[in-house]
Parts: structure tokens; C-alpha cells; sequence
């Protein structure tokens, strides 16, 4: 296809606008990669911005023969599939029945779901059923708690609201249920939009450290990110100690914090380009034009 | 009457197992710990639980509302959520459609990923950063000097006038890409037959975003929209608690950071819990406004 | 609506059941204590007869604990000795909270002492004196300290928590104890600029001065900025309390109530001499937001000629970095402000009140057994155990001091991390006596870089025991108080950093005693009495 002088110039404009997008962006993370490679006392005395200036291994190697990160991995890899496959599931059927306005209950059920979207129990009473359901300690304190997002059924049953209603109809004089309808209409045609929730809660299991802090002593059920937050304290450790006998401690160098951030990090953003595939223009949509 | 509705429900009983899992779960895990809100008309403490914690009325309401310190977190929270909606909100639309509009697959993909990198880095390792560049000899001021955008270094974190900007900024710039992932999404359910037909008219780029991208990704710019009015209230704790100093302090203090550091540091969930309330109540009615104002102008509301 | 308000019905009654079933609110008593299983000695500590074996769990309520028991050497020996053994547990105030409103607690727990659970010890733990009574006596005759016995007392005469980290009067007296606070400055300079007199207002002034005027640069070739304080956080650094202990300002009025330093008229005189030194270039413009890491950076170049702080143990790194690459310009502390009203020094030192409290909770499977281990690393015996092993195995007694092994000690000079998993000597400190072990490690307990410093704060230590936790006993409404008068101290001192002259920096303090009496400062200071009053009745019984 011939491209007009304005589309040129707008694709020139576009190109240049994300290049210095991207800089601005790429910068501070190549700092923090930088410095996760530098000898750690050495990064004390600042100055360390592209390229290390004491070139190290050690902060990796101190991470990684750490024999529990690995246990940790296996868990949040764990909770972070089932947890998406369950909440995709759970979540995506009741978008789907919400998205239907002859809904019996439907005004009900919008209006509890923006109540608990900003009122919550808090902290203490929420724990106290965790509890009573026998939750604590097993693996399902992740996932069964999550499985449904009113706020992400919004957005599900917003999509789905989109789609045209002949396509279903079809369906439906050819004796498919709602379920079918469901599975074999709904589900493909809205890949972009579950690609779009299965990365929100993925990344939400990968990240969530606060849910095993409350709810988890079983040191073989801590997920990795709760390792990176120990990490992350470990500072704090430090200053915490009154004053009375110098305890000479291992010292945990900003440069290990930020090279435990990038190995706690790393597995959850290479999935995006995996998902990425989803978000094609126009992919399905194309497809199915009458 | 009742068993005409059951005749109803009968027959799409196949919609109701379908919803009904989900209802189960919010009653569940979200509304029966709810009975927690009373702590806010208690003093509460954990040791007496919450049928031994005495009753104080509203005390715990009174405590801020009669706190001027707290009208002016009030508005500090409003302005900071104000200027985020004013600005960030848009970039991120802005943000997506010239991400869409790129046309080398590769530069496209590098550029997706890239921009949503930010949102994984926690606030605690980012802030300590932030704070080295927007310094007086920081990097931030040797370009502006650089570029003779300015005469002397300015004082991004030192001088409370300058907070809210830099909250804003600095979130943009954090979360601006991930932010983009939900209208992507949206554009990729656009008919590419749309595009082709409008060039065949002879429209420009910019006329196409303008009557199709957009129109197209309507529906969830309204969504996002109206969460976002009903999300006022709640700025960014975590980004307060790192960028906040005694110099700014009277801009940078929300409402997140007052209720920590009044309450949930001190251990009075009641204060706290009180103030929750508060805010969420403020909160669903913005958002019922707001869901109101999008029926008018989208002819259907989003909920 | 009407189904809303059914399940609105249904969720309340669901909710108490749940709430009833968990166990919510306060706990019945949990009856009788178990008959002992051996016959209680005063002399003899029961773990040394006591043969029986237990597993309990201890909670440390820090979210950065990660330790295990029984991996290290140190834990091991404690394990043999008692036959206890211990499942660690780590967490914050989140869990402590929820796991004390379900009632659901570890046998023993370790909490910070600063936090106001530890007032209502005695609604979720057992009273140590008792249990002691009954299973262990030689816990309160002899393995305890009388004078921690008395302070920790609470209203209801028991003692619940037992702390780690407690310097006693004792204590002071038989020395080796260490303050924290000093003011430090490059040797190189100092000694280049003629060793002047910095302890007047008029000399620390000049001394920065000839600094700025002599154009010094520090390790990385840039300007020295000729001072500079530890970061500012929710306090403002040095100019909180460490500026009034260094020139002597009192903590107690004559008649032994709280002294209201912040409003003294030598603290104003010394605020303002630091805030003309930053008005007049002496000190980095971003003083007050400056960050740690920035600092950090800054002291490990020898970039501030003075630098003041109030925690010498937090920064070790950066000193001893600069040290080891500069040894002839290290830092040094010299006399830094004193009085103009000829007070003397007065710095704060180790208070009687410790860091943390360990509790053995009214859930603990077996408190006998909890008590015996709370014994024996109360006591000397097992104290020593935890701190350097097995006599002749690990360490050796030269002159009556222990002394760690040479080989151990290259390991945990040269790898601290693995010395603390391989051997865990004085890691597992939740009842040291740091006391104790400064008295037998002395100067050679700190990095080269601290020792100087650490030695010259020694004559000045005068420790503050009637100011203890003074501001964990406040109530709720003052507390609240507190914290913004706190805020406004804070914002009040940034604000006199960036002052025209002295009178602004007079107006802001004025600004802030009026601000504290507007907001409930009488009620604070009359809670802060009772609570001092109670302090002097404990420490001297």
C-alpha cells in the first residue's frame, strides 16, 4: 500500500515520540539491572549508572543457591496458573450471565457488588473466616478468595456486551445452551479481553505476598515474592536493633535487593509476550463478519 | 405472582448456575466479614475482640471530622486524584492508540513490552531512585540546565508547591503502560474493515483514530472512566509513603497516609476503620454520579 | 431490595456463628497450670534435671525474621541442653494483631518493646514470676536480673515480658557500654584547619567555614560540603534529640518531671546556629529530603567534612568503606556543641527497656518446658552458650573471657552470612544480654571505623531509664495528638532550614509550642508524668 507525505509524517512523528518514550522508560530499569551486577559495598558510594563499575556474580550467586527460592518459584508458578484458570472460569461465567439485562437478580447483584468493591471488613474479621473456613495454612488461601472479581467481571461483561447478538442467536437455533453458547462463541471471540483479565491476575498471584504474611506460617507454602519482601525489609533489620551490643549481621546490599527484584520479576514479565498474540487487531473480529 | 418469577428463573436457570458461584464468593469472602465496619463505632482492640471492644458512638468519626488537619488531606487526595484523571487518564488512551498505530510488528511488540515494565517495580526501589534524580544536581536538572529549560536547579521533592505534579508525574510514568493493555485489547475487537473502507473515502490517520479507534474503544473509556471517579478517594499509598519529606508534607499528605499514620501504624483500627467508612461512602456515591452521567451521554450505563 | 435485606440477615447471622466459631473476643482462663514434672530447685535451674523433650513454636513479630532452628551450631547446643525444640515463626503487626484476635498464638512470642500489645501482656501471656514459682525458681532467684524484675513489672505486680538488649544501672557502672551519638569529621581536615574549638556556636561555625573557604574535595574529586546530619525520616535527624543530649539540655525538671526539651532556651540557640550554617552554604541543599542511600554515598567518599549522627551502629558500611581506602583521613569524633549555659554532655546510651519483650503466651502447649528454655538463655550459662558455643570446642577462656575460636572468627569476619548459617553464634539473641557480651568483647565488638567514636561517647553516656516508653503508654485520643504535633515538629525544623535569619527561626519554634498547645500538648505531658513517675517507683523499689 502507497503511503500519503501526512501518513509519513505521522508515522515518522509516532516512531520518534516512542523512542524517547521508550528511553525515559528503559533508562531506570537498565540502572537497576546495572547495579544488581555491581559489588554491593562498592555501589554504596553512588555512581553507578550504565555500566557496573565492580563487576560482580555474587549477588546473583547469593540468591540463587538460596535452596528455598526455589520451592517458592514452584508455589507462586503454581498458584499463578490455577489461580488464573480458576478466576477466568468463575469470573468469566458471570460476566457472561450479567451480561444478559433479562437477568433475573442482575439490579441486586450490581448494586452488592459495588458495595463490596468499596466497603470491606478489613483485616481482622476477614482473617477470623479465612480461619473458621479452615483456609490458613494450605495452598487454597490463594486461590479460592480470588476467584471472583466483581471488578473484573465489570470489564468481562462490558466486552461481552459488544458482541453481537446475531452471533449468539445462530447459536442458539442450532439447540446450543448458554454454556455452549458460552464455550464455543463467547470464549473465543473474546480472547483480547480474557488474554487482558488473565494478565491482570496473573500478575496480581504473581506479586501478592500480603495474602501468605496473614495467612501462611507453612514456610514451604511461601510463595517468592514474600522472599523478596523479607528482602526488601532486611534493612530495616538493621536499624530496628537498639543500640547495646554491635551485632555484626550479613549485610544485605541494595545491590542484592535489586538483583532478587530482578529474579523474582523476570518469569512474570516474559509472559506478556506470550499473551501479546491475543491483542492482533482485528484477529477475530475479521472473522466472524456476517 | 411469586411463581410466575420462579417460572422465569426456571428457565434461565442455565444463566443463574452461571452467576450464582460468583455471588456465593462476594458473600462470602466480602460481605460477611463486613461486620468488621462496627470496630469504627468502637475502641476497638484485638485482645477484647468485637463483642468485648467498648461502644464509643461516633467518637472515631469525630476524631477527623473535627481534625482540620484532615480537610486539607481532603483536598490534597481530591487534587492529586483530579490532575491524575486530567492527565494520566488521557495519555494512557493516547498512549494506546499510537501504540496502535504503529506498523513495524517488532518495534510495536518491544515498545508494548517495554512500557509496561515500570508497573512491576515496587514503589519502595523506584522511589529511592526517583528521589536521587529529581535532586538539585540529580539527572532530571542536569538535562533541564542542559537544555536551558531552567536557570537553577528546582526543587522537585523540597518545595511543597511542586508535590502534586511530580505524584502525577511519577505515576504516569510508572503505570502509563500497563495502563494501555485494557484499551489495546478494546482495539483489537475493531473491524480492520472499517479502516480499509475509510481509506478508500480518503481519510487521514488522524481522521481515522478520531471516527473509528476511538468510537470503537468508547464503551471502555467510559468504564475506566466512571472506576476511576468512584477510585478518587484512594490515591497511591505506597508512592506517598516514599516521595513524602517534612518539606512537603502539608501537599503530600492523602488520605491513605493520614489514616497511616494516625491509625493502622499506631494499632487503632477503629480510627481507622472509621475513616474508611467515610471514604467509601463518598466513593459509591461518586460513582453512582458518575455511572449516572455516562448513561446520559453513552445511552447505556456501564454497570 | 427485599432480597437484599435477606441476605443482608442471612450474612449477620452467618457472620456471628463464624465469629463465635473462631473464637473472637477474650478468652476464658486456661484453668490450672500442670503439676511440675520434676521437683522445682532454687539453685538448680530445671532444664538440668527436667529430661523430657518438647517442641514449641516462638514467634519473632519482625516481617524481615527468616531464621530456622536447628540448623545452625548454636541452636543445636541450645536444643541438647534443654531438649527443646523450636519451630520459628517471622511476621509484622498485621499478623500479631489477627493472630491475638483469634486467639491463636504460639507458645512463645518475641514483640518490639515499643509496641502498646505489650501493656496488655497479661490478657494473652502467663506471668513469668509465676510460672517460674512453680517449674523453675532459679529463673527469678538467680538467672534474672533483679533490676529488670522490677521494671517490667506490670500494674498487677507480674512480669510477663523478659527483654533482650536491657542495660541496667548495673550495668553502666561496671562500664564497656557505648553511646551512639557522636559527631564525627574527616581527621585529614580537621587537623588542616588547625584542630579549632567546634563546641561553641561561634567555633563550630567558623571551623565549617574555613572548610568551604579552603575548597577541600572529597575521594571522588568533588567539593566537600563542610557538614551534613543522618537522613531525616519521620524525625528531623539529629535536631530531635541527639543536638539536646549533646549539649546537655535535661530530660527531668528538679522535681523529677518530664522537661520540655524542644522549648529550652540552649536547644534554640543551637537550632539556629545550624540552620545559619545551611543558610550559609555549609551544608547540601537537599539536607532535609536527602535519602540514606545519598547519604551513604556521600559519607563513603569522605564527602562531608562534620557529619552528625545519632546512630553510629547504622553506619558501619560507609565509614568503614572510606576508612579502608583512605586510613589517614578516616573519621573521627571530637567535641562537637556543648552548652552555652555550661550544662554538660548527656548522651542517651542503652536504655533499661531494651528492643525487644519474649512472652510465653496462655496458648503454650508446655510451659514448662517454655519456662526452662526462657531460663537458660536468661542465664548466664545459657546466654554464653548461644554467644560462643561449647567451651574447648568453639571458644576458649583467655583471662575469664571467652574467646571465640580463630577460625571461627575468620569465618564471620570474612562471611557473616555463612558464620550465621553454619554456626548461628549470637544470632539467636531474643533474651541476650547485650550487657554482658559488650562487658567481654568491648572496643573490639565494632569495626575499626566505629571504635574512636565508640570510645569517646563512653564519659558522656548518661543513661535516660526515667524516659522510658513513654510514648507507647499514651492513650488513645493523646496519642493521636501526638503523632501531629510530632508531624509538626518535623515540618516546623525543615522549615527553619530554609530560614532568612534567626528571627524567622524564632517565630517557627514559637509557631510550634503554640501548635502543640492548641493541640492536646497539656494531656500529653500530663501522661508522660504519670508514666515517669511510675518509671522512678520501678527503678527504685
Amino acid at each position: 500500500m502507497k503511503l500519503t507525505r501526512s501518513e509519513k509524517v505521522f508515522d515518522v512523528c509516532n516512531i520518534v515520540f516512542m523512542c524517547f518514550f521508550l528511553a525515559i522508560i528503559l533508562f531506570p530499569l537498565f540502572n537497576i539491572i546495572v547495579l544488581s551486577f555491581n559489588d554491593g559495598l562498592d555501589a554504596i558510594k553512588g555512581g553507578v549508572f550504565l555500566w557496573p563499575r565492580k563487576f560482580t556474580l555474587k549477588n546473583y550467586q547469593t540468591i540463587l543457591k538460596d535452596t528455598t527460592v526455589y520451592r517458592a518459584f514452584a508455589v507462586t508458578a503454581a498458584k499463578t496458573l490455577i489461580g488464573i484458570a480458576g478466576h477466568l472460569f468463575i469470573t468469566g461465567i458471570a460476566g457472561y450471565a450479567m451480561s444478559k439485562p433479562y437477568l433475573i437478580g442482575r439490579g441486586m447483584f450490581i448494586k452488592m457488588g459495588i458495595i463490596t468493591m468499596y466497603f470491606s471488613g478489613g483485616m481482622i474479621p476477614t482473617f477470623l473466616l479465612i480461619k473458621a473456613l479452615g483456609l490458613t495454612n494450605t495452598f487454597w488461601v490463594y486461590i479460592v478468595p480470588t476467584l471472583f472479581s466483581f471488578y473484573d467481571m465489570i470489564i468481562l461483561m462490558n466486552f461481552f456486551r459488544n458482541i453481537p447478538i446475531s452471533m449468539e442467536e445462530s447459536a442458539e437455533i442450532d439447540g446450543a445452551n448458554f454454556f455452549q453458547v458460552f464455550l464455543k462463541i463467547i470464549f473465543p471471540l473474546s480472547m483480547p479481553v480474557f488474554a487482558t483479565i488473565a494478565l491482570f491476575h496473573g500478575v496480581y498471584q504473581w506479586n501478592d505476598f500480603f495474602t501468605a504474611k496473614l495467612y501462611v506460617t507453612d514456610k514451604e507454602l511461601f510463595p517468592i515474592q514474600y522472599y523478596l519482601y523479607q528482602v526488601l525489609t532486611s534493612q530495616a533489620a538493621a536499624s530496628t536493633a537498639k543500640a547495646g551490643v554491635y551485632v555484626a549481621k550479613e549485610f544485605t546490599t541494595k545491590s542484592i535487593q535489586l538483583a532478587t527484584m530482578v529474579v523474582t520479576t523476570l518469569p512474570i514479565i516474559l509472559i506478556y509476550p506470550f499473551l501479546q498474540k491475543y491483542f492482533i487487531s482485528g484477529m477475530l473480529v475479521g472473522g466472524v463478519k456476517e | 405472582m411469586i411463581k410466575m418469577r420462579f417460572k422465569k428463573i426456571l428457565k434461565q436457570w442455565q444463566l443463574q448456575v452461571m452467576i450464582w458461584p460468583g455471588i456465593l464468593l462476594l458473600v462470602v469472602f466480602a460481605f460477611i466479614p463486613m461486620f468488621g465496619l462496627m470496630i469504627a463505632f468502637q475502641r476497638y482492640h484485638p485482645l477484647d475482640g468485637f463483642l468485648g471492644s467498648p461502644a464509643v458512638g461516633l467518637e472515631n468519626f469525630a476524631a477527623f471530622l473535627k481534625d482540620e488537619d484532615f480537610y486539607r488531606v481532603l483536598t490534597n487526595t481530591l487534587a492529586i486524584s483530579l490532575l491524575k484523571l486530567a492527565i494520566g487518564f488521557p495519555f494512557e488512551i493516547f498512549l494506546a492508540i499510537m501504540i496502535y498505530e504503529l506498523k513495524m510488528g517488532a518495534f510495536k511488540r518491544v515498545v508494548q513490552t517495554v512500557s509496561y515494565l515500570p508497573h512491576f517495580i515496587s514503589w519502595v526501589v523506584l522511589g529511592g531512585m526517583l528521589i536521587t534524580w529529581l535532586g538539585g544536581d540529580g539527572l532530571l536538572n542536569s538535562a533541564l540546565l542542559w537544555l536551558h529549560a531552567i536557570k537553577e536547579p528546582v526543587s522537585f521533592l523540597g518545595k511543597a508547591d511542586n508535590y502534586w505534579l511530580v505524584a502525577v508525574l511519577s505515576e504516569v510514568w510508572k503505570d502509563a503502560g500497563w495502563g494501555t493493555i485494557l484499551y489495546l485489547a478494546a482495539m483489537s475487537g475493531i473491524d480492520p474493515g472499517l479502516y480499509e473502507a475509510a481509506t478508500i473515502d480518503g481519510a487521514g490517520r488522524v481522521q481515522k483514530i478520531m471516527r473509528i479507534t476511538l468510537p470503537g474503544i468508547a464503551g471502555i473509556i467510559a468504564l475506566m472512566f466512571v472506576l476511576r471517579i468512584g477510585g478518587m478517594l484512594g490515591a497511591n499509598l505506597d508512592q506517598v509513603l516514599i516521595l513524602q519529606n517534612p518539606l512537603n508534607m502539608t501537599r503530600s499528605e492523602i488520605i491513605d497516609s493520614y489514616v497511616y499514620h494516625m491509625g493502622l501504624s499506631k494499632g487503632d483500627f477503629s480510627f481507622a476503620t472509621a475513616i474508611g467508612i467515610f471514604t467509601s461512602a463518598v466513593s459509591v456515591i461518586l460513582l453512582v454520579i458518575a455511572n449516572f452521567a455516562t448513561k446520559k451521554i453513552n445511552d447505556r450505563p456501564i454497570f | 431490595m427485599k432480597n437484599f435485606k435477606k441476605i443482608a440477615a442471612a450474612a449477620l447471622g452467618l457472620t456471628m456463628l463464624v465469629s463465635s466459631a473462631a473464637g473472637c473476643g477474650q478468652k476464658a482462663d486456661s484453668g490450672e497450670l500442670a503439676e511440675p514434672e520434676i521437683k522445682a530447685d532454687k539453685e538448680v535451674p530445671s532444664w538440668k534435671a527436667d529430661n523430657s523433650s518438647a517442641d514449641l513454636s516462638w514467634y519473632i513479630n519482625y516481617d524481615w525474621f527468616a531464621q530456622e532452628w536447628g540448623v545452625d551450631l548454636s541452636s543445636k547446643f541450645i536444643t541438647e541442653d534443654t531438649h527443646v525444640n523450636i519451630t520459628y515463626m517471622g511476621g509484622g503487626d498485621e499478623k500479631l494483631n489477627t493472630m491475638l484476635a483469634s486467639n491463636d498464638l504460639p507458645d512463645i512470642l518475641t514483640i518490639g518493646g515499643e509496641n502498646p500489645i505489650v501493656k496488655d501482656a497479661h490478657k494473652f501471656a502467663y506471668p513469668l514470676d509465676e510460672l517460674a514459682a512453680k517449674y523453675d525458681p532459679y529463673f527469678t532467684e538467680h538467672a534474672a536480673k533483679k533490676e529488670i524484675l522490677n521494671f517490667f513489672r506490670l500494674d498487677d505486680g507480674h512480669i510477663y515480658g523478659y527483654p533482650n538488649f536491657s542495660t541496667t544501672k548495673a550495668d553502666y557502672d561496671g562500664g564497656m557500654i557505648y553511646g551512639d551519638e557522636a559527631l564525627l569529621v574527616r581527621k585529614d581536615i580537621y587537623a588542616a584547619i588547625g584542630s579549632p574549638d567546634m563546641t561553641t556556636p561561634q567555633g563550630f561555625l567558623s571551623a565549617l567555614k574555613a572548610v568551604k573557604d579552603d575548597g577541600f574535595t572529597d575521594a571522588g574529586g568533588k567539593e566537600i560540603i563542610p557538614f551534613g546530619m543522618r537522613d531525616w525520616g519521620s524525625g528531623p535527624s539529629v535536631l530531635d534529640q541527639t543536638l539536646e543530649n549533646f549539649i546537655g539540655v535535661p530530660s527531668l525538671t528538679d522535681n523529677n518531671e518530664y522537661y520540655d526539651r524542644h522549648a529550652d532556651a540552649d536547644t534554640l540557640v543551637w537550632i539556629k546556629t545550624i540552620a545559619q550554617a545551611v543558610r550559609e552554604g555549609f551544608a547540601s541543599k537537599e539536607m532535609v529530603t536527602m535519602q540514606s542511600d545519598t547519604k551513604d554515598a556521600i559519607v563513603s567518599n569522605g564527602g562531608y567534612f562534620a557529619y552528625f549522627t545519632e546512630n553510629l551502629n547504622g553506619d558501619p558500611d560507609s565509614l568503614s568503606l572510606f576508612m579502608k581506602e583512605n586510613p589517614d583521613k578516616a573519621y573521627i569524633a571530637v567535641e562537637g556543641p556543648k552548652s552555652t549555659m555550661g550544662r554538660s554532655r548527656a548522651l542517651r546510651g542503652a536504655g533499661i527497656e531494651g528492643w525487644t519483650q519474649t512472652f510465653i503466651s496462655k496458648s503454650c502447649k508446655n510451659p514448662q518446658k517454655a519456662i526452662e528454655l526462657v531460663t537458660y538463655l536468661v542465664s548466664e550459662e545459657g546466654d554464653t552458650v548461644m554467644n560462643y558455643g561449647r567451651l574447648g570446642e568453639t571458644y576458649t577462656l583467655v583471662n575469664g573471657v571467652p574467646t571465640l575460636n580463630a577460625d571461627l572468627l575468620e569465618i564471620k569476619q570474612s562471611d557473616p552470612g555463612l558464620f550465621e548459617k553454619e554456626y548461628g553464634l549470637t544470632t539467636h539473641l531474643w533474651l541476650q544480654d547485650s550487657a554482658r557480651l559488650s562487658k567481654f568483647m568491648g572496643l573490639d565488638q565494632f569495626p575499626t571505623s566505629l571504635q574512636q567514636p565508640k570510645e569517646w561517647t563512653q564519659p558522656y553516656l548518661k543513661p535516660q531509664f526515667e524516659l522510658s516508653g513513654l510514648d507507647s503508654c499514651l492513650s488513645t485520643e493523646a496519642n493521636r495528638n501526638n503523632e501531629k504535633i510530632k508531624q509538626d515538629w518535623v515540618q516546623k525544623c525543615a522549615a527553619m532550614m530554609e530560614t532568612e535569619d534567626d528571627a524567622e527561626v524564632e517565630a517557627l519554634m514559637a509557631a510550634h509550642l503554640q501548635y502543640r498547645d492548641a493541640n492536646g500538648w497539656a494531656q500529653i505531658v500530663e501522661e508522660y508524668n504519670t508514666k515517669i513517675k511510675e518509671n522512678i517507683e520501678k527503678l527504685n523499689p
